[in-house]
């Protein structure tokens, strides 16, 4: 009771406590409240600001880290590429040459090409005045087939070889099957010699490639010349420059094919050993020799590169390498279209959208979105003012008699809004993703929807009514922020994603501080 | 003459005040303020330590009340709305600024041989200035219980605190404005006490 007196007293004489205000007083809080929404704003500026450049700079080391290990393996690349050309140049004078063997077999798919005339008729250029004509002829051994292969040549290897004009040691690399990548590399014994065969009439034959500027044309006229001599074996023609010269370059470079004006050639080899060159098909040229060790370098123009020297490296044709640098190059932004469906706390949307990926991870989206809000429900007119703090008749304007009792009003909206938003995407395994993502819905137009029962006094029957207004619309208003599952099959992708969308200006359609829902879209890639 | 001027508003009529005020008329919220910005003061500056936070917690408050009016309900006493707006505004204010606050001065109070009669000789701001002169702990338990009339659960849900701390928060709150009553004002002091004590013998 004690305690309750002090607390009374107090009470009471705290209540004669004189606070009037002034008019100054009452301006300066009435000019807080009015530059307090702007304060707010700076707020929510400020917190969003921030948490995009936290975004932006999250994603940028992501994408920092993910190419530095993309450039650090390209440089391995590169280094290995630069050792293996080492490893060429060393070899070029202690390695044994490398042999594609061909050994003959009576395949009838095996042919041969034996010019009709002499040798000194005999074409060897597409150009040249003198028609050439070919006669096929069977090879008529038993033995005949074609090894082709990238090994290091075994002692055996060097036996099979006959070259008993030159007697060169030649080299054909490369798989059958992939007959543009072939490289013809000479021994260092063919230096001077140019392109021989080796038409051992034991149906075991060899092209190899130095073709050195003292030869001359007659490099391929003597390998056509000795082909003559061993009509039964098959026939390497290989393109080269009308004089046979190569510019001498530096081995470690690697350029693409540079097309070369050459006699067309054909050549086939037993089984699936074939190689096939004319005009349609990709050119073998001779971009790199070393005269004094006789080491050259083919390369197909297909696009694909291969290095003698025992292993093979591809190079993708996004990948340029040349000096021993190596040079990503930039691709083109893919697009997305697609559809778009949300589900909400009150509110359902549906609509397009499309969207622009920059990288593997970054991209914007933008779309047109049809909204329907439906969560407003008043008993009556009173109900209507009470909560709205407006009269209901006012609003609707002359849709119902000043004398008539409003009831069961239900009122929705319907928006059409422009969703924009920044995403940021993380690659999972099998073509999963988590996808995050920041924008807003900015708000085109809007209309309200108002059902009700009106009823005239002193008439029994409620009449129900709807009336269908413009309403003014803010059009930047939330943020909306997701995080996302993706789910990619070829060039469909589908995305789901939980969303959360804070209210930065309470609107009469959109009031409550926080939206939150689900959202589905179905996008289609283009490249 | 044809049309209605919706910037009219019946000044005395509270209701077409606060309609207007929802329409964003200014003549309207410059009403409101004026005719409750005193009431408002009041009731910040016990919750308060000094004017400057005061004027915020006010300033606070109205911001709220002017965001918030389209829902209020009319039914209810607006003045109740704004008192529970500005009590509201304080906690924040009390949770952003004094909630790690310490204060160690508890253990040395002492108990005195009060005279309540004293407070009725004590001016209203003097009242004012001793309790906020109070650590901000002592002075919201006591000003939500003993002025606003809060119960020790409501005000431990408000202030996150326990109940049992919200009972010895208002019991040295009590102890400590007597204290500084005596310190401040010895001679009403010694005078009441002495009349008390008087009275207790005869």
């Amino acid at each position: 009771m004690k305690t309750e007196d002090f607390d009374k007293k107090l009470r009471e004489k705290l209540l004669e406590l004189n606070t009037e205000a002034n008019e100054e007083e009452v301006n300066k809080v009435h000019d807080f409240v009015r530059s307090g929404k702007k304060k707010n704003w700076k707020k929510y500026g400020l917190f969003y600001l921030f948490g995009f450049l936290l975004i932006v700079s999250a994603g940028t080391i992501a994408i920092s880290v993910s190419q530095w290990h993309t450039i650090k393996s390209l440089a391995a690349t590169n280094t290995e590429l630069v050792q293996q050309m080492k490893e060429i140049k060393t070899s070029g004078t202690n390695r044994k040459p490398r042999i594609a063997q061909y050994k003959g077999t009576p395949d009838t798919r095996i042919h041969d090409y034996q010019p009709a005339g002499n040798a000194a008729d005999r074409p060897h250029s597409e150009s040249g005045a003198q028609p050439a004509t070919y006669q096929k002829k069977e090879i008529p051994s038993a033995a005949a087939h074609a090894v082709v292969q990238n090994d290091a040549p075994t002692p055996a290897d060097e036996n099979d070889i006959k070259t008993p004009a030159a007697k060169h040691k030649a080299l054909l690399t490369g798989n059958a099957s992939t007959q543009p990548e072939a490289s013809i590399i000479p021994s260092p014994d063919d230096s001077g010699s140019g392109i021989a065969s080796a038409p051992n009439p034991g149906h075991e034959g060899v092209v190899a490639g130095t073709l050195p500027a003292a030869s001359g044309t007659s490099a391929i006229s003597s390998l056509l010349s000795d082909h003559t001599a061993f009509p039964n074996a098959p026939a390497i023609a290989l393109k080269a420059s009308p004089n046979n010269t190569m510019p001498a370059r530096a081995p470690s470079e690697i350029h693409p094919a540079a097309p070369v004006d050459s006699p067309p050639a054909h050549t086939e080899l037993p089984g699936d050993s074939s190689i096939a060159s004319d005009k349609s098909a990709p050119s073998l040229t001779l971009l790199d020799e070393d005269q004094n060790r006789g080491k050259s370098i083919m390369q197909g123009d297909s696009g694909r590169t291969r290095i003698a020297g025992g292993s093979a490296v591809l190079a993708d044709t996004s990948l340029m390498v040349k000096d021993g640098r190596t040079k990503p190059v930039i691709r083109s932004f893919k697009y997305r279209v697609g559809l778009n469906g949300e589900v909400a706390s009150m509110q359902l949307a549906a609509g397009v959208m499309g969207e622009v990926l920059f990288n593997e991870h970054w991209s914007v989206s933008a779309g047109f979105k049809y909204v329907v809000f439906d969560h407003e429900t008043f008993a009556d007119e009173d109900d209507y003012h009470k909560r709205k703090g407006k009269d209901f008749k006012h609003e609707h304007n002359g849709t119902s008699a000043d004398t008539a009792q409003i009831s069961n009003i239900h009122q929705s909206y319907r928006l059409f809004q422009v969703p924009l938003s920044f995403n940021y995407t993380f690659p999972l395994k099998k073509g999963f993703a988590l996808l995050f993502s920041l924008g807003t819905d900015i708000d085109v137009y809007g209309q309200k929807d108002v059902d009700y029962n009106a009823r005239i006094r002193n008439v029994s029957d409620a009449t129900h009514q709807n009336s269908l207004s413009m309403i003014p619309v803010v059009a930047f208003n939330n943020i909306v922020t997701a995080l996302a599952v993706e789910k990619q099959w070829s060039r469909f992708t589908v995305q789901l994603a939980p969303f959360l969308s804070p209210q930065l200006k309470k609107t009469d359609y959109k009031n409550a501080n926080l939206y939150y829902g689900l959202r589905l879209r179905l996008l289609y890639t283009f490249r | 003459m044809f049309f209605k001027n919706r910037d009219e508003f019946d000044k005395e009529d509270l209701g077409s005040i606060i309609n207007a005020c929802i329409q964003k008329n200014e003549k309207a919220e410059k009403k409101l303020i004026g005719m409750f910005l005193s009431y408002g003061k009041s009731i910040a500056l016990r919750y308060s330590g000094n004017n400057q936070e005061a004027e915020e917690i006010v300033y606070d408050a109205f911001f709220k009340v002017f965001q918030n009016l389209s829902r209020y309900d009319t039914a209810k006493p607006f003045k109740t709305w704004l008192r529970i707006i500005l009590i509201n505004t304080a906690l924040d204010h009390y949770r952003r600024k004094h909630k790690h606050e310490s204060h160690l001065d508890i253990d040395e109070m002492q108990v005195v041989d009060f005279n309540d009669d004293i407070i009725s000789k004590i001016s209203a701001d003097e009242i004012m200035a001793l309790i906020r002169t109070m650590p901000a702990s002592y002075r919201t338990v006591f000003t939500l219980y003993a002025i606003d009339g809060y119960t020790h659960k409501e005000i431990a849900a408000f202030m996150g605190i326990q109940e049992g701390t919200s009972k010895s928060n208002l019991r040295d709150a009590r102890n400590k404005l007597k204290e500084l009553i005596r310190i401040h004002y010895p001679h009403l002091y010694l005078a009441y006490t002495a009349n008390k004590l008087r009275t207790n013998e005869n």
